[in-house]
């Protein structure tokens, strides 16, 4: 039985924090790590706490892979508190990751604060796709978490700013009928998420989102993390965790 | 050294079987390892008609444990025996369909339709906390418990478990009541009902408000009910609550359970039962225990 998705131990090998709450988190592992697909995740340790906490693949090689996590809570707080040098083991990589479409060339990945990270591997994974970012944050010191990262892997990146302190001053749903994608990939926020699903509707154009929900499991047993969908007129409760978190944007009930 | 273990009639392999809504149907753990090294399975909670369960959020952490509140989401009896028992029956351990309801018309009739299958064992489900209709209401009173075990037990042709709630004033009374209605087991302890309250936002966590509390918590207060069945009943008791280590199975084995099922852990780390099932096997070696069913009802209590 060949088996990729397993736990591994990882060691914390830098820790950065931004703007009080933000961390980009690059982990090393001794073991080969397996191939992990843009939009894939890994289900973590966290010290002190029994549930695991499922959080994005940001970027990856064969024995590094880097989260961007936001302090959101106790477990997140427990992790984020550690450094350099802890130990702690990942179930990765779990979930089914963004399809990757080689024959359309007008990509738009939609982006806010921390939903931006499942985007990137898109853009990386997949040069020939000459993907456009579209990227929110509250603030410019948000985006410093991501360094220049997309700017190196996508043909242009429109910084989006509530402030105004970088590049476009708004949301950046607002420049979609600007760009007029094919695709469109979308992390973010339930506004962004409603938003980008109307535009894809309006226009026709294909649309997958990245999904967040409180998870159990992480593998598809516990069916706790589920998210509400309709695909030919039935409802469904799918799970986040193995039937996601990338859904056809036209299907989910948002 | 012996692993093996008896419950009305059936062999496991060894005493740890997992519990339902924590493997699925076991697809996703025989991924991990071969889950025919455990016991048993006993699937996801069965229901005549599909269910889509509650809505999310469906899980709070809590010190030492967690609530669910996942409201027995599963595809119906047809897709299961269609889809999911094939495979089942194909993993070389013992198959348990848990079966549950609304109404008591629907637990005979779910009975009647899985006792025609080749699963190994039924575990009715009389103890669910998470559904407005049915479940645990059933398995409160000692009157209702042994109402719906009889007319379950009319149709049954399986060995038949009956799964009870902690959420009672007398655990033996209701395991008693299981007993004379004709149950062959009885296994305890589904979850303790609890909440879990967010400060900021002022609302509970989980979406329908409360659920099942479950996890090394809860161990405590299952341990109690075991020994108190073990006392007051004669059918094997299948012990749980907040199992985690080989360890927690040889303590329920001494407060009277013939077999164990090991649930939450499953949720916290994909290889727990294993590592579960591989403990045990040390300490009986540590502590050169010959067969592992020396060990139910072992306990001194001065």
């Amino acid at each position: 039985m060949t088996k990729t998705t397993d736990k591994y131990n990882l060691t914390i090998a830098s820790i950065e924090e931004y703007n009080g709450n933000l961390y980009r988190v690059r982990c090393e592992s001794e073991t080969p790590l397996p191939k992990m697909h843009a939009g894939n995740f890994a289900h973590l340790k966290v010290p002190g706490k029994e549930l695991r906490r499922p959080i994005c693949i940001y970027d990856n090689d064969k024995h590094s892979v880097t989260f961007i996590i936001a302090k959101v809570g106790s477990g997140t707080d427990a992790l984020l508190s550690q450094n350099v040098g802890h130990k702690f083991d990942a179930i990765l990589p779990l979930g089914n990751g963004f399809p990757v479409l080689p024959d359309k060339t007008n990509i738009v990945l939609l982006g806010g604060g921390t939903g931006c990270a499942p985007l990137l591997k898109i853009a990386k994974d997949n040069p020939s796709l000459n993907c456009t970012a579209l990227l929110g944050f509250p603030t410019a010191k948000v985006k410093e978490v991501y360094h220049d990262d997309f700017d190196k892997v996508c043909k242009k990146v429109c910084y989006c700013t509530d402030d105004g302190s970088l590049g476009y001053h708004g949301f950046p749903t607002e420049l979609l009928t600007e760009v007029a994608p094919e695709v469109l990939y979308v992390c973010g926020a339930p506004g962004m998420m409603k938003t980008a699903q109307k535009f894809c509707a309006d226009r026709g154009v294909l649309g997958f989102a990245s999904m967040e929900q409180r998870m159990g499991c992480g593998v598809g047993a516990c069916l706790v993390c589920v998210v509400k969908t309709v695909r030919d007129g039935k409802e469904s409760m799918l799970r986040a965790c193995a039937d996601g978190p990338v859904f056809p944007l036209e299907e989910l009930v948002l | 050294m012996k692993l093996e273990t008896t419950v009305a009639g059936v062999k496991f392999k060894n005493p740890v079987i997992v519990a339902s809504g924590t493997f699925g149907f076991g697809r996703e753990y025989n991924k991990f390892y071969d889950v025919g090294l455990l016991g048993g399975i006993v699937s996801k909670g069965i229901t005549l008609k599909p269910r889509l369960g509650n809505p999310p959020i469906r899980i709070a952490e809590t010190p030492s444990g967690m609530l669910n509140s996942v409201g027995l989401q599963n595809p119906g009896v047809e897709a299961f025996i269609e889809r999911e028992l094939p495979f089942m029956l194909g993993l070389n351990t013992v198959i348990i369909a848990n079966a549950a309801g609304s109404c008591e018309s629907d637990y005979v009739e779910l009975v009647k339709i899985l006792s025609d299958t080749k699963v190994d064992m039924i575990e009715l489900n009389i103890s669910c906390p998470n559904v407005k209709a049915g479940g645990m209401s059933f398995g409160v009173k000692p009157e209702s418990v042994e109402q719906i075990v009889r007319a379950v037990r009319k149709v049954c042709k399986k060995p038949l478990i009956v799964k009870l709630t902690p959420n009672v004033s007398n655990i033996a009374e209701n395991a008693l009541a299981a007993e004379r209605a004709g149950a062959d087991a009885v296994s305890l302890i589904n979850t303790v009902t609890g909440m879990a309250v967010d400060f900021k936002k002022r609302k509970p966590v989980l979406k329908v408000g409360h659920g099942g509390l479950s996890g090394p918590c809860v161990k405590p207060i299952a341990l109690k009910m075991v020994y108190d069945c073990y006392k007051a009943v004669k059918i094997p008791i299948i012990g749980m609550g907040g199992i985690m280590t080989g360890e927690d199975v040889g303590e329920f084995m001494l407060c009277g359970a013939a077999a164990v099922e090991v649930g939450t852990a499953n949720i916290f780390d994909p290889y727990a039962a294993l590592n579960i099932v591989n403990e045990l096997t040390t300490l009986l070696e540590r502590d050169k225990i010959q067969d592992v069913q020396s060990l139910i009802g072992g306990l001194t209590v001065e």
